[in-house]
């Protein structure tokens, strides 16, 4: 849980559902309550330094088999206990990998843009930011679900549904889509995919799919290059 | 919700650890919108396998599952305990559950018991040598019973207690009517409500 502050709370207000007049007053009153005490003392206390991440991709069947999109397909021997061990081994054999292969160069089938993950407005204006004018390789299908029909409405506003269309991808209706293959969005047994979904489980997206879990900015760019990229892999945009 | 006191029933040995619940339960099969009927949903893909535990005759009616670490992590869905039920689970032992797991599991009437992994290893031992042994887990002491072997497990007081007094969260709210009327009544009006459904 994170303390509300001042960012959070222009974010909330005036949205649908947000306590207006008398009302808002007394919640932003309540809601700055909401922080840590003085004092407080941690479990444990982890820093991160947001300028020296680079994007990370998933290697095995949950989300913690992760690693940067620059380094190898990790040996399963390097994984801590026994258990952690056999389970890379088990991942591993599940996803068709092997150990110390680059993840940049694991070929893709499909790129699933969406899930109420990551399929914000503004996920969806960078990654039509990174496809804009470039061509979509031949091998891979990309499908676009908005988190939301308001996102959908607003995306189609900003004629972000001509930008994948024109690329080469399915614009969709908002929906769960193939974050979890409840409706026929599923992959076939074998296909491999990179999706902005968050869930990486054996058979999540389709009985023997295998998914990499990727950011917005890297499904793009996936879905140009064919194999897991970063933006930064990309050739730049001819001139018009 | 039926009370649980104890229970006995045949082991199933589950060596797998980051059990999910998309393999507790495929995603396809939450379109359903009963709140029962979901025993061919459990485990559904990896039944397929002929060598499945749950495959084999002498763990086919088992009731106590024990399974490795980070048992019920993923998504938050309580179909997974409702298709644990159905089969015919009582009880799941593991050295770690995930979260919402274990508080769904305690709302349904499912017994997560928490034991050391020295003890699940112990167990899947005494199973190995005497496939179908029996388990029997005692919610009032807090042990589990296999063979000549007893251990404790842990769980929370409060659901230890809810599991002993069979109560589910509807029975639980209905036990405060009254004073949830009176609190309802001096709340903030900026804070969310429940309105009455519509007749």
């Amino acid at each position: 849980m994170i303390a509300p502050d001042q960012t959070t709370f222009d974010y909330v207000q005036g949205r649908p559902h947000a306590p207006q007049g008398e009302d808002w007053d007394a919640a932003v009153e309540y809601w700055n309550t909401l922080h840590t005490d003085e004092g407080a003392e941690f479990d444990n206390e982890v820093f991160i330094n947001a300028d020296e991440l680079e994007p990370f991709v998933t290697w095995g069947t949950n989300p913690g088999q992760g690693v940067p999109l620059s380094e190898n397909v990790p040996d399963p021997e390097d994984a801590g206990d026994d258990n952690a061990k056999d389970a890379a081994r088990r991942a591993l054999d599940y996803m068709g990998l092997e150990a110390g292969t680059p993840m940049k160069e694991i070929p893709v089938d499909t790129v699933f843009l969406g899930s109420c993950t990551n399929s914000r407005i503004e996920d969806l204006r960078i990654a039509a930011d990174i496809v804009k004018g470039r061509t979509k390789a031949d091998n891979v299908r990309m499908m676009v679900v908005p988190g939301s029909a308001k996102v959908r409405l607003q995306a189609e506003a900003e004629g972000l549904d001509q930008v994948f269309k024109d690329f080469g991808a399915d614009w969709r209706f908002a929906g769960c889509s193939m974050c979890l293959g409840m409706n026929p969005d599923q992959l076939a047994p074998g296909e491999r995919c990179a999706s902005t979904s968050n869930r990486n489980f054996e058979g999540r997206q389709g009985k023997g799919g295998r998914t990499h879990l990727v950011s917005p900015v890297v499904a793009a760019a996936t879905a140009v290059r064919g194999t897991l990229s970063a933006p930064s892999d990309l050739e730049s945009v001819p001139a018009v | 919700m039926e009370k649980f006191i104890t229970h006995r029933g045949t082991g199933v040995p589950l060596k797998q650890s980051n059990v999910d619940t998309d393999q507790i339960i495929p995603a396809v099969y939450l379109k359903r919108i009963t709140k029962t009927g979901f025993d061919d949903a459990l485990f559904a893909g990896w039944r397929k396998n002929p060598d499945f535990v749950l495959n084999q005759d002498v763990y086919k009616d088992g009731s106590v599952l024990v399974a490795g670490s980070d048992f019920g992590t993923g998504s938050s869905r309580e179909h997974a305990v409702w298709a644990l039920r159905d089969y015919g689970f009582n009880v799941v032992i593991s050295s770690r559950f995930a979260d919402i797991f274990r508080g769904n599991s305690g709302k349904q009437g499912l017994l997560a018991a928490h034991v050391d992994q020295s003890d699940v290893e112990l167990l899947w031992k005494l199973m190995d040598e005497q496939p179908g042994i029996e388990i029997e887990v005692n919610l009032e002491s807090k042990t589990i019973t296999c063979d000549t072997v007893t251990v404790p497990f842990q769980i929370d007081d409060y659901t230890r207690w809810r599991l002993m007094e069979g109560l589910d969260d509807i029975g639980l709210t209905m036990q405060h009517d009254e004073d949830i009327k009176a609190y309802e009544d001096g709340r903030p009006a900026f804070k969310p409500v429940t309105l009455p459904a519509k007749s």
